[in-house]
């Protein structure tokens, strides 16, 4: 999405609610208690989530304000992991476990609940061994003006990303509106009334209700 | 502004196809409160349907917005959902797509930021990204003004009307 090179893509937020006093020190410590983290066990599937130093996946400490502050700008990262076994290898795994099993036990085909364990054995031991794949979102907060730019469009990143967003900072998210750019109620107002133009329409009604 | 205000649902569609035909009623050079700006239809215009916001029709290439199948798809009812614009500011020249009824800001192409470290890169990366925020929301205040106009439906809509149907923008 790229703040620092490439093309720029990301989402607008307005941060609403208010600042505690000594804001900066306070955000620090709580984008270093929510930094990203490892699970602790190494067969987990959840994703797992926390903010990174914008230029380093890796670091996770935010103690001193230079790691992320860029006055006016905070600069940082949500880091997202999932552990991810290919359905094909573990189809495969399993299927070598179950005829192992049918020639130990003299029996075939191998039993239903049987199969479920010899696949929940199988997923925990690739999941085991396999790395977990890392994304990273920047996040570009002007803290003076009260602005945001997260660089994801998903639907469902974003709701990772606001959610732990006021966990962390106790501050919500709204998505930017352009009605707000106006700056002026009378031309909101102006908009909300007048409905949707037609412009193909040359004889109906000039405007019709709003649509999706 | 206020907290509560949504985005209307057709704000961006609507802006985004009186856009398109302003630059070329205003043969490319947009009046604003502080100055002009050179505005121009880059490579892409994605249209969706009315009733959904998926895209339906994706063009693409030099000018699109001079193609007969850009006006068959407006004359078909069709709406912009995404328009891939440039801007020409001084020396500055922008390139971006403007998306849904959030106007979000897709690929955009800033100019090239100096020589020096990440931070002093950041810096002029944002400069020209906010600049390019301001003409943004500068070229919907002037559509605002112009839509809640008495001039909206005695000139632009009728004006509108005749460049969908293969006039010039002009008159």
């Amino acid at each position: 999405m790229g703040f620092l090179k490439g093309a720029l893509g990301a989402r607008r937020y307005r941060v609403v609610g208010e600042a505690p006093s000594g804001a900066k020190v306070q955000w620090s410590d709580a984008l270093t208690r929510h930094g990203f983290h490892e699970p602790a066990s190494a067969v987990r599937r959840e994703e797992t989530l926390g903010w990174v130093h914008a230029e380093n996946l890796l670091l996770a400490d935010f103690t001193c304000l230079e790691s992320w502050l860029r006055e006016p700008y905070g600069h940082f990262s949500l880091r997202i992991d999932k552990k991810v076994v290919p359905p094909a290898l573990l189809r495969a795994h399993v299927e070598q476990a179950a005829e192992a099993w049918c020639q130990e036990n003299g029996r075939s085909p191998c039993p239903r609940s049987v199969k479920g364990d010899l696949r929940d054995q199988a997923e925990d031991r690739l999941l085991r061994q396999s790395l977990a794949r890392p994304r990273t979102f920047e996040v570009l907060w002007h803290l003076g003006e009260g602005w945001l730019l997260f660089g994801s469009f998903s639907e469902r990143i974003n709701t990772l990303f606001t959610r732990e967003f006021f966990q962390t900072f106790g501050l919500e998210l709204h998505p930017d509106n352009p009605l707000d750019w106006l700056e002026d109620p009378a031309l909101v107002r102006g908009l909300e009334t007048s409905g949707a133009t037609v412009v193909t329409r040359t004889t109906a009604e000039e405007e019709r209700p709003h649509v999706g | 502004m206020s907290d509560e205000t949504t985005p209307l649902p057709h704000l961006g569609a609507e802006f985004l196809g009186w856009l398109w035909f302003a630059t070329e009623r205003d043969l490319g050079t947009l009046a604003l409160d502080d100055g002009a700006v050179d505005v121009w239809v880059d490579e892409r215009i994605s249209f969706r349907s009315p009733e959904e916001d998926r895209p339906r029709t994706v063009l693409t290439g030099d000018n699109p917005g001079h193609t007969l199948e850009a006006r068959a798809a407006l004359a078909g009812g069709k709406l912009v959902r995404e328009l891939r614009l440039g801007f020409r500011r001084e020396e500055r020249e922008y390139l971006v797509t403007l998306s849904g009824p959030s106007l979000e800001v897709k690929g955009a192409k800033l100019p090239p930021a100096g020589d020096g470290d990440e931070e002093s890169v950041l810096y002029d990366r944002m400069f020209f990204y906010e600049e390019l925020h301001f003409l943004v929301r500068a070229l919907l205040r002037k559509f605002a003004r112009e839509r809640c106009s008495e001039a909206w439906f005695v000139e632009t809509l009728p004006a509108m009307r005749s460049w969908v149907e293969g006039a010039s923008a002009r008159g």
